[in-house]
């Protein structure tokens, strides 16, 4: 160990992999998701940490990621909770100053991604944002009726006409940032909710940073999930055309 | 009389966060700037208005000096005298072009929709994978349930605890809580008082 000097294995080594994962009722799926991070954090030998936001849960989520904190320990696994649902940019936030990671991969707690796939590709290219997409390569969805397809593949249509934004896949949440990114992101993004996501892809692309992409497969774990209402419709149309006016 | 005072002002125009144009005006120049967002910056020694180019401006943008070029060769505003066959071209242009952008909006929304992947496989490892993920963590000690009011069974909790209270009113009341509360057929016996007790050492 200590003659590995001038080595290019000393500078994979000093990567470490921050993961935040926002967390409001997810009792149930919360060590899932931890389990699987693990195992494919370890199978791929990066260094990385877990962050968990929890945003005062009243099922208990907390106490269920202190368990696993006991059992996986308290530097793979931090434990920084909120009073109330606050928010998921000031989620995330809160989650970078606590991070010890140069970089930064958000997740929803209800996905499950192989997870190893992103510093690979961001490896490939030294992006500063790689971000999973359903829409390209062998990226799909589970599931899904022709109905739902049709909307998301419609509206993805008409973000990418309106915004131009060089990313095949706007709406997702499931992306690796360089910390320093990240931070310049989140303070300059207004919007709330999804259209956060997208705004911070539109405003990466703006401010010069480079984009990577990886299919990813995704699969709802969460079972009677929301159906695609005409609420939905509505509210993603209008923070398009607030994207599309003011960016 | 007052005098009227020269103020001198710059606009810049910016893309992506870069000035591209930058001029010098005065207020006698009476300059009417349309469209676009405006933001007066006091920061710099002089007053300065920004314009932003957002994608919305883009696309005006180009939509004007489309429509200006389609305006001077079908209605012939320079008087160039240029040969018919061109104004009767331009002349339905903007139409076939709306239509030629839905026919490809329609065919490339179909076509993706056609090809969009289904994760079979994906999902058989997950599900796969959350099993060997519940063993797992049972053995390293994880403790699932516990008595915490969760989301889901607060309904049957709550009719339960409705049924207690309504202990002491007329049995025509009672029959309705039997009707309206999910899983009581099963769970309650004809006896509520029996029901209540056996929920509160649930």
């Amino acid at each position: 160990m200590a003659s590995r000097r001038g080595n290019a294995k000393t500078g994979e080594q000093s990567d470490k992999y921050s993961v935040l994962l926002p967390t409001y009722n997810e009792r149930e799926n919360l060590p899932l998701i931890v389990w699987l991070l693990v195992k494919y954090f370890g199978e791929s030998g990066y260094n990385y940490e877990i962050i968990v936001i929890d945003d005062g849960s009243p099922d208990g989520t907390l106490q269920i990621a202190e368990q696993l904190q006991k059992i996986y320990g308290a530097d793979k696994i931090l434990l920084r909770p909120r009073a109330k649902k606050l928010g998921l940019g000031t989620a995330y936030i809160h989650g970078i100053k606590h991070a010890s990671g140069n970089f930064v991969i958000i997740m929803d707690a209800d996905l499950s991604h192989h997870v190893s796939t992103l510093p690979l590709k961001q490896k490939e290219g030294g992006y500063d944002l790689v971000s999973g997409t359903r829409y390209r390569g062998d990226g799909g969805v589970y599931g899904w009726d022709l109905r739902r397809k049709l909307i998301s593949r419609g509206a993805n249509f008409v973000t990418q006409v309106l915004l131009r934004p060089g990313a095949s896949d706007l709406t997702g949440s499931f992306r690796l940032y360089k910390k320093e990114v990240l931070e310049k992101l989140v303070e300059q993004c207004v919007s709330k909710g999804y259209v956060f996501q997208m705004e911070m892809i539109v405003r990466a692309r703006q401010l010069g940073y480079t984009v990577g992409e990886v299919p990813i497969s995704f699969v709802d774990r969460v079972y009677g999930e929301s159906k695609l209402g005409g609420n939905e419709i509505v509210s993603f149309l209008k923070g398009l055309l607030t994207l599309f006016a003011t960016t | 009389m007052a005098t009227l005072k020269l103020y001198k002002f710059t606009v810049c125009a910016i893309y992506n966060k870069n000035i591209i144009y930058e001029t010098e005006l005065s207020n006698r120049n009476t300059f009417i700037l349309t469209g676009g967002f405006f933001n007066y910056n006091f920061a710099l020694h002089r007053p300065t208005i920004f314009i932003t180019m957002t994608k919305l401006l883009e696309w005006l943008l180009g939509v004007s000096l489309i429509g200006v070029a389609w305006g001077l060769v079908t209605f012939d505003l320079l008087d160039l005298q240029l040969p018919p066959q061109y104004r009767e071209l331009a002349w339905p242009m903007p139409v076939y072009l709306l239509v030629v952008f839905g026919c490809y909006s329609l065919a490339t929304v179909g076509y993706r929709v056609a090809t969009f992947n289904d994760c079979e496989d994906a999902a058989k490892e997950l599900q796969a994978q959350i099993k060997e993920a519940k063993e797992d963590l049972k053995k390293k000690g994880l403790k699932m349930h516990m008595h915490v009011l969760s989301m889901e069974s607060s309904a049957v909790s709550f009719s339960r605890v409705c049924i207690c209270i309504g202990q002491g009113m007329n049995t025509s009341f009672l029959n309705q809580f039997f009707l309206m509360s999910p899983n009581s057929e099963s769970d309650l016996e004809m006896n509520p008082l029996c029901s209540c007790t056996r929920a509160a050492f649930q």
